[in-house]
């Protein structure tokens, strides 16, 4: 796609792209294609582009699938049902914000809706079993940057999943979504004292998990000098 | 703490900077997955998007129907009949004498015989037509010129040659079913419409039509 036709189709309307495209599906086997041709193609249900968006935002919300599941299978779900909520309202994108943006709150909603739906099946209660006498350290603030500098994204991600659902949907929520506590409550049907609590025992799980998953490596590593 | 910005707990924080922007490696066995699922989708979207190209081609379909029946109506609507007469006046052949269009070579005609007593009423008509012509050609615009139709000229019709005026004197219609026991008697059509002979000299020879040849053979 040489520049004077992304050119062309970035002026152009979007409806105008949409009607003078259709007799020209070869476009859309181009990988290097503008923002505005693919969502174009994915509208006209071409799988070629379809492809090409799923590849696009595949890694970035399967991530955010990842935080919001307890397991890759459960994860992998949530990213079908909010990808095909996608393709099927993608013509109602005002072009308002970006793309990735606009995926990500869909696949954001689609994942809390999938937990709301199914949450009978799990327990409000840490995953994390603790044996008795094992009270974890307090930990100096200081050190949990530090300390999490140690560890891997997947561990970090495994700590997260060990949390219960409402913990975590609410400290995904909090934290990487930045949404106020009064969205939060609005969005999982809860009110918003509930929120704050779901959040300090989602943080306080957090620390346990991450510090029992230092001192499983550091024993694993004291076993491997040995 | 606002949103979008980093949170004030540093554990918030380290998390939100190490999963914020996490990715994982794309996997070719979920876009099967996401292929099948596609497929078994209903078709509204693809409907919708028909149905707004259609309305392109609608459009544009009216569009050229309307050119089209705009054409055909300036193409096929009834002319105004423009008065021929006024412009190119026909003369009427019957009461008066016709006259030839400058420039046109003279219709040749075979002379009707006509004994001398009847040419003087003739050419008398002849010259009272030219006078009504006149009249009605300085009614008529200088530029328009009268055209004869050759089609109403008959055989029989005389040509003036010095004043150019056709002279009706083509055989008259009633005379064509008249049988005539005697060739060599001619006849002549009245006012009336009755056929009365011609006299012609003494006898039937022709050459004493002429007052000129009058003399008589031995």
């Amino acid at each position: 796609m040489d520049t004077e036709q992304s050119a062309f189709c970035e002026k152009q309307p979007f409806a105008f792209v949409t009607v003078f495209r259709v007799t020209n599906p070869v476009e859309c086997q181009i990988p290097d294609m503008t923002e505005q041709e693919l969502i174009a193609g994915c509208i006209r249900q071409d799988r070629t582009c379809q492809e090409l968006l799923y590849k696009r935002f595949y890694g970035k919300m399967m991530g955010v699938c990842l935080r919001y599941a307890k397991n890759r299978d459960q994860a992998r779900d949530m990213l079908q049902e909010g990808l095909i909520k996608v393709f099927s309202t993608l013509r109602n994108f005002a072009g308002r914000g970006s793309l990735e943006g606009w995926v990500r709150r869909i696949v954001v909603n689609t994942a809390v809706d999938h937990l709301r739906r199914n949450k009978h099946e799990y327990l409000i209660v840490s995953t994390v079993s603790m044996r008795e006498g094992d009270v974890p350290d307090q930990i100096d603030q200081v050190d949990e940057e530090d300390l999490m500098a140690e560890l891997s994204e997947e561990q970090i991600l495994q700590a997260v999943q060990q949390l219960s659902p409402a913990y975590r949907t609410v400290f995904n929520l909090y934290v990487i979504e930045n949404l106020p506590h009064k969205d939060i409550a609005a969005q999982l049907n809860i009110s918003e004292g509930t929120s704050k609590s779901n959040l300090a025992k989602a943080r306080y799980q957090l620390q346990k998990n991450i510090h029992l998953m230092l001192r499983k490596s550091a024993d694993g590593q004291r076993t491997t000098t040995r | 703490m606002d949103n979008g910005q980093l949170h004030d707990d540093t554990l918030f924080r380290a998390v939100q900077q190490r999963l914020s922007d996490y990715e994982t490696p794309y996997e070719g066995a979920d876009w099967d997955a996401m292929r099948r699922s596609l497929d078994q989708l209903p078709q509204t979207t693809r409907n919708r998007f028909q149905f707004r190209f259609s309305m392109n081609a609608l459009l544009i379909g009216a569009g050229v129907l309307v050119v089209a029946l705009l054409g055909s109506y300036l193409l096929w609507r009834p002319s105004t009949t423009s008065t021929d007469q006024t412009k190119n006046p026909v003369i009427n052949p019957a009461p008066a004498a016709r006259q030839i269009q400058p420039g046109k070579p003279p219709v040749e005609q075979q002379l009707t015989t006509i004994p001398a007593q009847h040419q003087d009423s003739v050419i008398a008509t002849a010259q009272q037509a030219p006078t009504t012509l006149t009249q009605s050609a300085t009614q008529k615009p200088k530029t328009t010129k009268p055209i004869i139709d050759q089609g109403d000229l008959r055989f029989g019709d005389q040509i003036d040659p010095r004043k150019g005026f056709i002279l009706p004197t083509h055989e008259a219609d009633s005379l064509r079913g008249v049988h005539l026991s005697k060739p060599d008697k001619y006849y002549d059509v009245e006012d009336n419409g009755k056929i009365k002979p011609i006299q012609i000299g003494n006898g039937s020879d022709s050459t004493k039509l002429s007052p000129v040849d009058s003399t008589k053979r031995d």
